[in-house]
């Protein structure tokens, strides 16, 4: 079936710090990113600020608790309500994470990795296909940050997220600060990951900023984004061309002008490598 | 090692919930040089805890307030052990912290009570919206509004305390110190307007009466809970047009 990329350009994460600017106006970003879970069966302001704010921009739904590589049973309850979630909203895309979260019924609120086995390729890969049919669309799947691997991998992590997706026919979101913190705490080279990626499933970049603890790195979203994630984006622009990208940032949330510079930083490397790439093309 | 045997020790390991044999631990986790396996493991561990209290400190910030950051870190520690996360938001996770609360000695008395106000409060905040039913169209019920039955809007919460929460609530919002527990019943009402979260001690008659209608009582079957007022009629009308200018009444249920 093969995947279609949106053009959105430059956008930021809706978050109920700045829910108020949102309500009052349209600031001046290019799209905007809800966290699914937080607006799924919910009214009130958070539907209120997600309804305006499809009305101004368009829209991604993100989620955090798909665990789509666990090997509980899918949440059906949960899934219907993304459904009609995204029904209402009519995002742009629809995304997760390739990652698992829930066990025995619990969930973990955490995204834990996978061993990247045969196994786990073909057991993610027929819940990608169980959810995409439950919502009716395709969806995107992000690389998580991760701080321990598996003894019982038999590929690398980029393998996997590129197999996945053709196996599951959906889309990559690729978390270039995910690659970096990952590449640092794995001792892998980020350049090897962008390049095994199939450039045509790639919908969408994430852009974060992360904490250095010495021995390792951990995707915080507590901080402006890094020069060597400004670096690998410019490189991941070079490969992958004109990708919407996003600047997400949780903790020690500054205001939205400062947010919406860091979508512009963004948005300048994005015309500078491809004013690059054309120059060489020419 | 298949998936799901990974994936059992991996979540024994993210919880510490249950002891993992460090050698099962090493056969399935790589350490190098940097970090071993387990002080990897451990990043997992450590960010499981703070992420549940940061989410449970969102919905109970006076209760977190009350008790200070370590005796409400320790608390909310052993209620994620007790009640673990069954839904894929972090907003339902402290849905039974106020019951929980009830069953452990606490602090100060009125705990649990300050508990339930914040929960139903933070319920009332994100209640999937309902338009409030116009007056006219209680009006035109006349005569028949008896065998009426009236939905009430979703963020309606009714609340039957042992203690003033809602005196506690107000000297910890607004920054002030808390007056010792006063024990004595109040039934409270919580409810959204707009996007504001209200809420307001009525009388255990009128929490009463709104039960019932919740229950699918009709109007005069819920007006039955104001029988024993010196002037029943006039306070079960007054309840009415309060619930109706304050926006609590949906619908009328056909």
């Amino acid at each position: 079936m093969g995947f279609q990329r949106a053009h959105l350009g430059h956008g930021i994460g809706l978050r109920s710090k700045h829910y108020e600017r949102f309500l009052a106006g349209a600031p001046a970003v290019g799209w905007i990113e809800a966290i699914s879970e937080n607006f799924i069966g919910v009214g009130g302001r958070p539907l209120a600020v997600l309804e305006k704010a499809r009305r101004d921009f368009p829209v991604v739904l993100h989620g955090v608790s798909l665990s789509i590589g666990s090997v509980d049973p899918l949440d059906r309850e949960h899934l219907a309500g993304l459904r009609e979630l995204a029904d209402r909203i009519e995002p742009a895309y629809v995304s997760d994470h390739l990652c698992w979260g829930t066990h025995r019924g619990r969930y973990l609120h955490d995204l834990l990795p996978l061993p990247y086995t045969e196994e786990a390729l073909e057991h993610v890969a027929g819940r990608v296909r169980q959810v995409q049919d439950a919502l009716g669309r395709q969806i995107l799947l992000e690389n998580v940050s991760s701080y321990v691997a598996f003894r019982g991998s038999t590929m690398p992590e980029w393998e996997f997220v590129a197999r996945v997706a053709e196996r599951a026919d959906c889309g990559i979101l690729l978390d270039i600060n995910n690659v970096h913190v990952s590449a640092r705490n794995h001792g892998f080279d980020a350049r090897d990951y962008l390049a095994a990626i199939p450039p045509d499933r790639v919908g969408q970049f994430h852009l974060a900023g992360h904490s250095d603890r010495g021995t390792y790195l951990v995707d915080t979203h507590d901080a402006p984004v890094a020069d060597a994630v400004w670096d690998l984006y410019a490189a991941a622009v070079r490969r992958f061309g004109r990708v919407p990208a996003l600047v997400e940032w949780d903790d020690h949330l500054p205001e939205l002008e400062r947010l919406i510079e860091e979508s512009r930083a963004a948005a300048a490397i994005e015309a500078r490598e491809l004013a690059g790439r054309e120059g060489k093309a020419a | 090692m298949r998936l799901a045997e990974a994936q059992d020790l991996f979540a024994a390991l993210v919880t510490g919930e249950r002891g993992v044999d460090a050698v099962a631990r090493e056969e399935c986790l790589a350490g190098d040089s940097q970090l071993s396996a387990g002080e990897r493991a451990r990043i997992y561990s450590d960010m499981y805890l703070f992420r549940l209290v940061d989410a449970l400190r969102e919905d109970y910030p006076l209760v977190a307030r009350l008790l200070g950051d370590e005796s409400f870190f320790a608390l909310c520690a052993e209620y994620v052990r007790a009640h673990p996360s069954r839904n894929a938001s972090l907003a339902r996770l402290g849905a039974e912290l106020p019951a929980f609360l009830r069953q452990r000695p606490a602090l100060r008395p009125d705990l649990p009570d300050l508990a339930a106000l914040e929960w139903a409060r933070a319920e009332a905040f994100i209640a999937p919206d309902s338009a409030p039913l116009d007056e006219t169209a209680l009006r035109k019920l006349g005569a028949g509004a008896g065998s009426a039955r009236l939905a009430l809007v979703h963020s309606v919460r009714l609340l039957s305390l042992e203690h003033d929460a809602a005196a506690l609530w107000a000297d910890l919002e607004a920054g002030q110190d808390p007056r010792p527990p006063l024990r004595r019943p109040a039934s409270l009402l919580v409810w959204r307007k707009g996007f504001e979260v209200f809420h307001a001690e009525v009388s255990p008659e009128e929490l009463a009466a709104l039960a019932a209608l919740r229950r699918g009582a009709t109007l005069g079957e819920a007006f039955e809970a104001f029988a024993a007022l010196p002037d029943a009629a006039a306070a079960a009308l007054d309840a009415l047009a309060s619930w109706s200018g304050e926006g609590l009444i949906a619908g009328i249920v056909p």
